[in-house]
């Protein structure tokens, strides 16, 4: 699969995946560039074009991961990137997901017990991920910002950093994504099809959507920043 | 499982020579890495089988590589080296081997884990994995299933496991939801959605 590159047109890379356009909208980058290529954006933007491009290229080839090169960058900016991520799903993506399901409940024909069923268990999941991304951003990035100042000598070490551990966070993605996994191979192989095929469809689009999101934020957490917190763990409490 | 093979040769003849010799495989990438350098970009594969062909003095190097990919793939290294060259040790494709050789072995290579690529052979749940099911979806916990059933907790945690693959639902709730649309378990006078 070929690579994004600083020389690529903005243009050419929503032609080549569209899905990329809620990831490039997380930048503070908006369509209408005309010919403009990637650094020129980003010297616009002030965006490290670096990070802009590695993200980019992740999300775009789900084999394309520089382990390395995404280490480097500085843990402010990949929080920062989380961040944004998670307003996505909670402002966008979940409302979203929610309204299809709403409108393919609301076409039911015929006994809706079973679609009510599949509500249930999409709500119990919903739970689930509001609870894990608030839990990221209320005690798990701060407490990453934290240590990383630490690190740079900007804040003086506090008891609250000492007595927490990356590690106390590690492993909650698997339930997540195998809920959402459940729900999409239930409706498809298993709940029989009364309702409209299209807002059947359109609900499907949209969890396939987050999943793959879901994925590649996980990545994005569990191969880069963990690892880099580690570390830092290391240096500063040992 | 995908499947997915590395050939990592720092040669664009040898690299494209032999990805079209090995040709289109069904549900297999082909990836060609140069310069080994850029190999560290896929050390985010995970789930795959991958056949890495690779010069075998630039083996010890990406040992460590190696090892790292192999932790989330089943990693099958296949050396890439003149004729008459030690081949004693592993697979290994050489320059006078002919195109269907290299097919075959390539082919040898990659159904390593055949049991994990093709799914198990009946999908249908044997009568006590329903009953296992059943429990599972009633919220009993596998020391109380074992209990009912009179057999060990380690027989519970392999229906489960087997119910799992079979049927392609993992979470608990995900299962309850699967027993009551098969009307496994009976909910009349409660509203199911309690159950989930």
């Amino acid at each position: 699969m070929k690579h994004f590159k600083p020389t690529t047109r903005m243009s050419d890379i929503i032609h080549t995946n569209y899905l990329l356009l809620p990831v490039i909208n997380r930048f503070g980058v908006r369509l209408g560039f005309g010919d403009k290529t990637v650094e020129e954006v980003c010297r616009e933007k002030k965006l490290n074009a670096g990070f802009f491009l590695a993200i980019l290229n992740a999300y775009h080839d789900p084999d394309y991961f520089p382990e390395k090169e995404l280490q480097g960058f500085s843990t402010h900016l990949i929080i920062d990137y989380l961040k944004k991520t998670h307003d996505y799903y909670r402002e966008y993506v979940i409302p979203k997901v929610e309204s299809d399901l709403e409108n393919l409940m609301g076409d039911c024909q015929g006994n809706c017990r079973n679609l009510r069923l599949i509500r249930s268990f999409y709500d119990k999941y919903k739970v689930e991920l509001l609870n894990h991304l608030n839990e990221e951003d209320t005690r798990v990035f701060p407490y990453m910002t934290d240590l990383q100042r630490v690190y740079d000598k900007e804040i003086p070490m506090a008891d609250k950093v000492r007595n927490f551990s990356i590690r106390n966070f590690e492993e909650e993605h698997t339930d997540i994504d195998n809920k959402l996994f459940d729900l999409k191979n239930i409706i498809i192989k298993y709940l029989e099809p009364q309702y409209v095929d299209n807002m059947c469809n359109a609900f499907l689009y949209a969890i396939f959507q987050l999943e793959q999101d879901l994925i590649d934020h996980a990545r994005i957490e569990d191969k880069i920043l963990v690892p880099k917190i580690m570390l830092i763990e290391k240096a500063v409490k040992s | 499982m995908k499947r997915k093979i590395i050939i990592m040769l720092d040669s664009d003849i040898l690299s494209r020579g032999l990805s079209s010799i090995i040709g289109n495989l069904p549900e297999t990438e082909i990836i060609c890495v140069a310069p080994p350098e850029e190999l560290e970009q896929y050390a985010g594969i995970t789930r795959s089988v991958i056949a890495l062909v690779i010069r075998p003095e630039q083996l010890a190097r990406y040992t460590s590589f190696v090892h790292r990919l192999g932790q989330t793939n089943t990693v099958q290294v296949i050396t890439f080296g003149l004729p008459g060259a030690d081949r004693t040790k592993g697979q290994s494709i050489t320059l006078d081997m002919d195109g269907e050789s290299i097919r075959q072995l390539i082919l040898k290579v990659l159904n390593v884990d055949k049991n994990e690529i093709e799914p198990p052979p009946s999908m249908q749940l044997s009568e006590r994995e329903t009953e296992v099911l059943r429990l599972v979806a009633r919220g009993y916990a596998n020391k109380e299933i074992a209990a009912r059933l009179f057999i060990s907790v380690h027989t519970v945690i392999s229906h489960r496991k087997n119910i799992t693959e079979k049927l392609g639902i993992k979470s608990i709730s995900g299962l309850t939801v699967y027993a009551i649309l098969n009307k496994l378990i009976d909910t009349s006078g409660q509203n199911p959605e309690t159950l989930i």
